[in-house]
């Protein structure tokens, strides 16, 4: 818990993610005005007290439509690494629990899984079955299988050759039992690095999918399709381009550096700050 | 060493068949009717029937798979439904813009991020290196489209000092169509320049720590000359395998870029015939573009026997 408090990473990074977190949780109840009300009268205004970061091209609040924005991409990333982890992490402790053929024709297919290019795979799948916010879940979703597959994996390995595992068999403990019991738990800190940097990823393919016209759909507002919207009027209101990206910016700093954090704290071998 | 290579070849068809494989069930089977994806749910009954006719759906599945197999293999890439143009002509247009945005990025990305990666491992510690670290945190944060939106707002805006999109054509001269690569490349190349020195030092202070390093020192090299001669190049193994990773966040990268920049490359194509439902465009893009990742990670695996003598692979797998 001390070591907690001394790791710059870790706090800035804790700090970020709950502004971020508790402005998603805000928006469900409040935002300064209703984020998709149209006013004309009021439209490309300057921030103001009003507007405390402006309006955009028909009148709509920045500031409220970035706090629903922050809902969208929050909750597109959960899924989307929920799907990753719920599928990839069984699968990854599933190979490395049978070994030999099963364990090496599953590396084989996330090694192909890899050489798609994951954004342009989602953009494809998104496109065949239909933009919006739950398809780009899945799509992102489906990317963090072979990655959390993967680093459950090699973890496990390691983590089954331990003593304590050697004993539960000895106990005569089955095979599924230890790996539930023993080596997952006993992975956490790992699984839970990833997570942190697969959730970032995917607020960024979130806001990219929406930049093209994929992800969650107007007039519902998004990060990516307010960056969209705001390159029009890039010569006329050039602020509307910068705040929506400082959203995303500073939700992914948030979430990476949490992940670096965490990684220092928990699992002192796979520190990067040598 | 010989019948390492072949095993490695052999094991690079493999995937790049299982590749085009999986493309095609996605686009051609799973689907069931890609005649009906392809045309609005409005088509009349006869165009049904005649796009059905020319993509040739009345032959079973496995026929057509090995038809566009064959094709792809004599260069013959079929034609495009929206353009009514050989796909090989369009992909031959728009590689003219990928391909030097692509290697523009990585030699910016490359320059950038190795020389201020060594930079940090070598000070650090110090203020330097924290400022250098910090940049490349917040670097690795930012989405390549916002950053390319800022270079707009700041570069053609601003001081209206380069395009803020589209493209003149090569014909019109090198520089001026090159002016219009700059700003999509900087965009491309800075987060993964983020990503690169942070890899890059962390591998140098690695190799800083080795006993080859100060052995040199104790021949009474010169810090600087221990550096660059012994601790940099070896520890470009890891850096090289991030440069080839980042081939496949570049080509994905550039469906987005080229839309923000009105690119016509193959990015923007691969979106447009996504959106038209040009079927046989998106499955041949799709399968170009994870080919030559499938490729380029190929020739990663190669470059190591060229950096690292040790890695001989010997009675390796």
């Amino acid at each position: 818990m001390k070591a907690a408090l001394r790791n710059p990473s870790f706090l800035i990074g804790i700090a970020i993610t709950l502004v971020i977190l508790a402005t998603a949780t805000t928006s469900l109840f409040w935002t300064p005005y209703p984020p998709t009300k149209i006013d004309i009268v009021h439209k490309l205004a300057e921030p103001s007290w009003q507007h405390w970061l402006g309006t955009d091209p028909f009148g709509r609040d920045v500031a409220s439509m970035i706090m629903a924005g922050a809902r969208s991409s929050l909750s597109v990333a959960l899924i989307a690494v929920l799907v990753g982890a719920g599928i990839g992490i069984p699968l990854g402790a599933f190979a490395s629990a049978c070994g030999g053929w099963v364990d090496n024709a599953m590396m084989r297919l996330t090694d192909l899984a890899f050489a798609f290019p994951a954004l342009l795979t989602a953009v494809m799948i998104t496109a065949l079955a239909g933009p919006g916010a739950g398809n780009a879940m899945l799509a992102i979703g489906i990317f963090n299988i072979p990655v959390f597959a993967r680093v459950t994996r090699g973890a496990t390995l390691a983590v089954r050759e331990l003593d304590f595992v050697m004993a539960a068999r000895a106990t005569g403990r089955g095979e599924f039992t230890i790996m539930v019991r023993h080596v997952l738990p006993n992975i956490s800190a790992v699984l839970l690095v990833q997570i942190t940097i697969q959730f970032a990823l995917a607020i960024i393919a979130d806001a990219g999918l929406a930049y093209v016209g994929l992800g969650t759909q107007p007039p519902f507002p998004s990060w990516g399709r307010m960056l969209n919207d705001a390159q029009t009027y890039i010569f006329r209101a050039p602020l509307l381009a910068v705040f929506p990206g400082l959203a995303i910016t500073a939700s992914v700093l948030g979430l990476n550096l949490l992940g670096d954090g965490l990684r220092d704290l928990l699992d002192p071998r796979l520190s990067r700050s040598r | 060493m010989t019948a390492f290579l072949i095993r490695r070849l052999a094991g690079l068809l493999l995937t790049l068949l299982a590749a085009s494989l999986v493309v095609f069930l996605v686009l051609q089977v799973i689907p069931g009717d890609p005649a009906s994806l392809m045309l609005d749910t409005s088509a009349r009954a006869d165009t049904l029937a005649a796009l059905r006719h020319q993509m040739g759906l009345d032959r079973p599945a496995w026929i057509r798979y090995l038809t566009w197999i064959g094709g792809l293999l004599t260069g013959d890439f079929g034609i495009s439904y929206t353009y009514a143009t050989p796909v090989s002509e369009l992909i031959a247009q728009r590689v003219m813009v990928s391909l030097p945005l692509a290697v523009l990025s990585i030699c910016l990305s490359t320059t950038i991020a190795i020389p201020i990666g060594v930079l940090a491992a070598a000070r650090r510690g110090r203020g330097t290196d924290v400022a250098i670290m910090g940049a490349a945190q917040f670097g690795v944060a930012l989405p390549n489209f916002w950053l390319g939106i800022l270079l707009i707002l700041l570069f053609a805006v601003a001081y209206p000092i380069l395009p803020a999109g589209g493209f003149v054509g090569w014909e019109k001269g090198f520089w001026p169509a090159l002016r219009c690569l700059i700003l999509p490349a900087f965009s491309l190349a800075l987060p993964q320049a983020a990503i690169l020195s942070r890899v890059t030092r962390s591998a140098v202070l690695e190799t800083l720590g080795q006993d080859y390093v100060r052995t040199a020192l104790a021949k009474g090299l010169t810090g600087v000359a221990a550096l660059w001669r012994h601790a940099v190049p070896n520890a470009l193994i890891p850096v090289v395998t991030i440069i080839g990773l980042q081939f496949s966040f570049l080509l994905a990268g550039t469906v987005i870029i080229e839309n923000v920049f009105a690119l016509p490359g193959l990015g923007r194509l691969v979106f447009q015939a996504i959106s038209q439902r040009d079927l046989i465009v998106v499955q041949d893009l799709v399968v170009l573009l994870a080919g030559s990742v499938i490729v380029v990670n190929f020739l990663v695996d190669l470059a190591y026997l060229g950096l690292d003598p040790r890695i001989t692979h010997e009675g390796a797998k």
